[in-house]
Parts: C-alpha cells; sequence; structure tokens
C-alpha cells in the first residue's frame, strides 16, 4: 500500500515548463549553475558525515574518499542533466549511509536498488539507521523518495552506473 | 525574547518566499524545475548559512540569465 502511495505522488507532481525557447548560451550558463549546484549539494550531505566518518565504522575514511573521487568524476562530465547530477549525489550518499550504518550492506542494497519498487523501502532502511548517527544527514535524505519517485528510470540507471563504478575503482 | 522569535520565524518565511520565487523565475527562463524543487524541498533542513548561500546563488544565476 505505502509503495502505491509511493508511485502515486509521482503521477500527481508535473513541474512546470519554461516559457519559449532557451538559446544555446543560456543553456550553457544554465548548465555551468547546475554543475555549481551538485557541488554544493555534494558539499552539505558529505560535510554532515564528517564527524562520524572514522569515530563509528574503521576504515569508513577510505570507503568516503573511493565514492567521492568516483562521484567527483561523475559530477564533470557535461552531458549530465541537472536531475541526474542529483540522482548521483543522492545514490551516493545512500550507498554511503549503508557504511555508516556499520552494517556493510551495500551488496544487498545494491541489487535491491535496481528494483523500483525496492528503492523506497532501501532508503527507508538507511535513513532509520542512520538518523540516529548522523541526523543532519538522514533529514535531507528523507527528501529523497519523492524526488526518486519523480524520476525512477534515470534513478534505476544512475543506482546501476554508480555501483558499477564503485566496484570498478574501488 | 518573543520578539526575537518572531522575527526569526519571519525571517524563514521571507526565505521560503524568496527561495518560491527565484526558482519559479528560474524555471521560467529555462532551468530545471525538477532538480530546483528538490532544493525547496530540503530547505527546511538546511543551515542558516547554506539557506542564504543557496538563494545567493539562485539570485546570481537570474541576474546572468535575465542578461542584467
Amino acid at each position: 500500500m505505502e509503495k502505491m502511495e509511493f508511485f502515486r505522488k509521482k503521477e500527481e507532481r508535473k513541474p512546470p515548463e519554461p516559457e519559449g525557447e532557451v538559446n544555446p548560451e543560456k543553456k550553457e550558463k544554465i548548465r555551468e549553475w547546475q554543475g555549481k549546484r551538485a557541488e554544493k549539494l555534494k558539499e552539505i550531505l558529505f560535510s554532515r558525515t564528517a564527524d562520524v566518518a572514522g569515530n563509528y565504522v574503521p576504515g569508513i575514511d577510505v570507503v568516503k574518499m573511493t565514492i567521492e573521487a568516483v562521484l567527483g568524476k561523475t559530477l564533470s562530465k557535461r552531458e549530465l542533466s541537472a536531475t541526474e547530477r542529483t540522482l548521483f549525489i543522492l545514490s551516493s550518499a545512500a550507498i554511503l549511509g549503508f557504511y555508516l550504518t556499520g552494517d556493510l550492506r551495500l551488496r544487498a542494497g545494491a541489487s535491491a536498488m535496481f528494483d523500483a519498487l525496492m528503492v523506497p523501502q532501501i532508503f527507508k532502511d538507511i535513513i532509520s539507521k542512520i538518523a540516529p548517527i548522523t541526523p543532519g544527514f538522514a533529514a535531507i535524505l528523507e527528501k529523497a523518495p519523492a524526488f526518486l519517485a519523480q524520476n525512477i528510470q534515470q534513478a534505476l540507471n544512475v543506482f546501476n552506473s554508480t555501483f558499477i563504478s564503485l566496484n570498478l575503482n574501488a | 525574547m518573543i520578539l526575537s522569535v518572531s522575527d526569526s520565524a519571519m525571517e524563514k518565511v521571507e526565505k521560503t518566499k524568496k527561495l518560491e520565487e527565484l526558482i519559479k523565475e528560474l524555471v521560467s527562463l529555462g532551468e530545471d524545475a525538477r532538480e530546483l524543487s528538490f532544493w525547496q524541498t530540503i530547505f527546511d533542513d538546511l543551515k542558516e548559512e547554506e539557506q542564504d548561500s543557496i538563494i545567493a546563488m539562485l539570485q546570481k544565476e537570474a541576474l546572468e540569465l535575465r542578461g542584467r
């Protein structure tokens, strides 16, 4: 029932459309600002884990650096849309969340993330476990499911790609 | 003290309103509505300096896109 509710929200929310044509020069400027915002979101999310990394999970700093490095490389790709950039940050934050919970369920979580119906539940699991450790990080992740629901197919592609990148680079 | 709390609440309302206006304008100028709506969703969970920084970024972008 809860899963159905999650997907119903997707149908109800339709973003407004831009007024008229956007010229290439404007598009370029927009792309630059989208890149800056992506960096900001990454900075905000990852800074919230700074004080817990290392204190709770041995070796987490190495994992965190790997995730940040892969994410940094991904975000610098110019062809990514703003939505995809945001999804990459959220999926990376979810992976970091798995590690920070200390139970190292990354692989189980990764395979479940490829199933659209499992995505909200996976995020819910991460949030409930991460909230006592770092509430500020959990508070932002709590807002992710609605955004994921709006962009579920892109989200699944991004999760897939993030996990593959991490496996190759870890 | 009560006045101070009230001022702070008013400031928060003003910031949220400002953010909404900026997003509306930026979308009309060609920005990605979905990505910006995510910022709107998480805005209350951001620290004050983070909120100010996002509003400043959006203001600068709006200025640039308006061509001023």
